[in-house]
């Protein structure tokens, strides 16, 4: 039996859904469970925070931003003792819940703070967090010239069909949008391209590789919503392309595996989907995950993945 | 309105004004100017309290991900080996559109053979995706990033889908077309554009859509044939390069069905009148409002261009030599 500190650091942009995955954790570690990997041995000295966003999950209420909760607590570092239950090894695992913001203004203004950098060495894998419905697309050279095209047909159409004030009006549209061209804005950059700069700066920093990734995809019941077949990786290789092959194609200094995970469940703004998901006995089977094309309770398994890689690599 | 206080600011635009008279290279105040990242203040306590610090007391700065200056470029080729890309073309040609469709080809799931594998300035394709894609819409500006510099790089690693080589890096030169058009009427100007001895590939550029205009045609076949003869009478570019003439617009040429057209006046008589020096001739359409032609188009052929010639365990060498050619190379100043 071995006593080991693992860090885990969680990334994503805000509402990217870190701090509800840590309520749900929490929940999972410390419930009664058959077949469970990780238990939890013992509470960690100070669970202010970790209580305040486990009740707050329990409720089915949605998690305050971790920004505004850090103003009120000194520490939003989960501590969570745990035990492998196969070979009772017991390791301490911290996972600090930085707010998404940071990771924003991290690409936005290009500064790391030494604290964190002193983190990303420690840690023995990365948690990154993706929420679907908080994807910023790029806007392509292509939709651009497609959208014209639609455009300049319509315009056609309405000037064949002897409409001649609708095709002045939209012309002067036109004639007006050539006035000026809009600055960049930094703050538009789609999504996958901070994604990646993200794991890049990590990379960067790492003293030992490979860099375990574990990406986790939030809110997974509104994507089976759409498409119930849809696995994790397939959806990562559809919705951001860009990360997607940098994964891949980083395969020698990245592992990673991806998770869909919802850790309420549903939709707790809704009535009925909160009246349904509150009724269950156990809070523990509101949380979806979908990992290897198979669907279960066990909200660990990311973490419990990180372990087991990073285990790989002690031996 | 509180007045700029002078030498406080600097940005790492050479050609800004801002240290010495409080206002951006486009007479903006500091904190309206659109390039906030190349503007810092000299002061770091200060940029703390501006932009405020998120992780604690002291932050490290990161690597700025705009486009490399030519000092900076060092870290690159130090760190990767690189294939430095040159496109040259006058202005408003579509050098930018060439790189930010070819950016946006990877935004889509990648590039013919080739995937994304990393780039240090994803903010400088970022930036020159947007002012491609503003460009489309029909928009004009003067104050876009490329005419303020005369060399910046970008910097692409690509990996073939089948994984069987490494990473291979490529640096493209984003130059100003108005450098090159001054370069094409003087030797001097011309001799000063070291930037061609070390391109691995050049690729010559001739806008499609002015090849289309009777007024203007002959103009372009003249330029270019002029830029190619001064490069070759300077011996700014050798056999040992990689050269290529790139049209573009090939969406507009085929909808007017004018392609044996532009072949017969202009790729053929060029290919001929430079033979050993231009490869091939590449059509690309970044974009395409013509249904048999499907936007990047070309862009694949593009790319493959870029490593034509690239001994592939030579890319799995890290030591090879050519990456210290890179540390030592420092472009002449203009006099």
């Amino acid at each position: 039996m071995t006593n080991d500190h693992n860090k885990i650091l969680m990334l994503g942009l805000p509402e990217a859904g870190k701090t509800s995955f840590l309520a749900a954790l929490v929940q999972y570690t410390a419930a009664e469970i058959d077949d469970k990997t990780l238990t939890q041995y013992k509470l960690s000295s100070n669970t202010a925070y970790i209580n305040l966003i486990h009740e707050t999950w329990l409720k089915g209420l949605r998690q305050e931003r971790t920004k505004i909760i850090a103003t009120q607590n000194s520490s939003t570092v989960a501590e969570l003792y745990l035990q492998e239950e196969a070979t009772g090894e017991r390791f301490i695992l911290n996972i600090p819940d930085f707010f998404g913001e940071t990771f924003e203004s991290q690409f936005n203004d290009r500064l790391i703070g030494v604290n964190y950098l002193e983190q990303i060495k420690e840690s023995s894998g990365i948690l990154l967090f993706i929420n679907p419905q908080k994807i910023r697309q790029p806007v392509l050279i292509d939709d651009i010239s497609s959208a014209l095209f639609v455009a300049a047909s319509m315009d056609s159409a309405v000037s064949e069909s002897g409409d001649s004030d609708t095709k002045d009006q939209g012309q002067i549209a036109m004639d007006n949008a050539v006035v000026a061209i809009r600055p960049f804005d930094i703050e538009e950059v789609p999504t996958q391209i901070i994604l990646v700069d993200l794991l890049e700066t990590h990379l960067s920093f790492l003293q030992k590789m490979p860099l375990h990734v574990g990406i986790v995809i939030s809110a997974w019941d509104t994507v089976i919503e759409q498409d119930s077949n849809l696995s994790p990786l397939k959806w990562l290789e559809i919705s951001l392309p860009l990360l997607y092959q940098y994964l891949i194609s980083n395969f020698d200094v990245i592992n990673f595996k991806s998770f869909g995970i919802s850790a309420q469940g549903g939709d707790m703004g809704k009535p009925e989907v909160a009246r349904k998901l509150l009724s269950y006995e156990n809070p523990v089977q509101r949380i979806i995950v979908h990992e290897d094309d198979k669907t279960h309770k066990n909200i660990a398994s990311p973490v419990e993945w990180i372990l087991s890689q990073w285990q790989k690599r002690q031996k | 309105m509180e007045p700029v206080q002078l030498g406080i600011y600097k940005c790492s635009q050479p050609e800004c004004s801002i240290q010495t008279t409080g206002k951006c290279v486009n007479g903006l105040e500091p904190k309206d100017c659109t390039n906030k990242l190349d503007i810092i203040k000299q002061d770091e306590k200060t940029l703390h309290e501006e932009f405020g610090s998120t992780f604690g007391t002291e932050d490290v700065r990161l690597p700025w991900g705009e486009s490399y200056l030519e000092p900076e470029i060092s870290h690159l080729t130090y760190q990767y080996n690189c294939r430095l890309i040159l496109v040259i073309g006058e202005p408003s040609c579509g050098k930018s559109t060439l790189y930010g469709a070819l950016f946006d080809s990877f935004h889509k799931g990648g590039c013919g053979k080739f995937i994304f594998s990393s780039t240090k300035t994803p903010i400088g394709f970022e930036r020159i995706c947007h002012y491609a894609r503003e460009k489309c819409k029909g928009k004009q500006s003067n104050t876009e990033r490329t005419k303020s510099h005369e060399f910046t790089y970008l910097h692409l690693g690509v990996r073939q889908k089948d994984m069987t080589n490494e990473t291979q890096h490529l640096i493209f030169a984003d130059v100003s077309g108005e450098r090159f058009q001054t370069a094409k009427v003087s030797d001097d100007e011309m001799l000063s554009l070291q930037v061609l001895k070390r391109a691995d590939n050049i690729f010559f550029l001739a806008d499609g859509g002015l090849l289309l205009d009777n007024a203007q045609k002959h103009v372009v076949k003249n330029d270019i044939s002029n830029m190619i003869t001064r490069c070759m009478q300077n011996n700014m570019i050798s056999n040992s390069q990689s050269c290529a003439l790139i049209v573009t617009k090939w969406d507009e040429i085929t909808s007017m069905g004018k392609q044996a057209d532009i072949e017969n006046f202009f790729i053929s008589p060029i290919l001929k009148k430079f033979p050993g020096i231009l490869n091939k001739a590449i059509v690309i359409a970044s974009r395409s409002t013509n249904d048999d032609i499907p936007p990047g188009t070309g862009l694949s052929e593009f790319l493959d261009e870029c490593f034509r010639d690239v001994d592939q365990t030579r890319a799995l060498n890290k030591e090879a030599p050519f990456a210290r050619e890179y540390q030592r190379f420092k472009y002449e100043e203009r006099t």
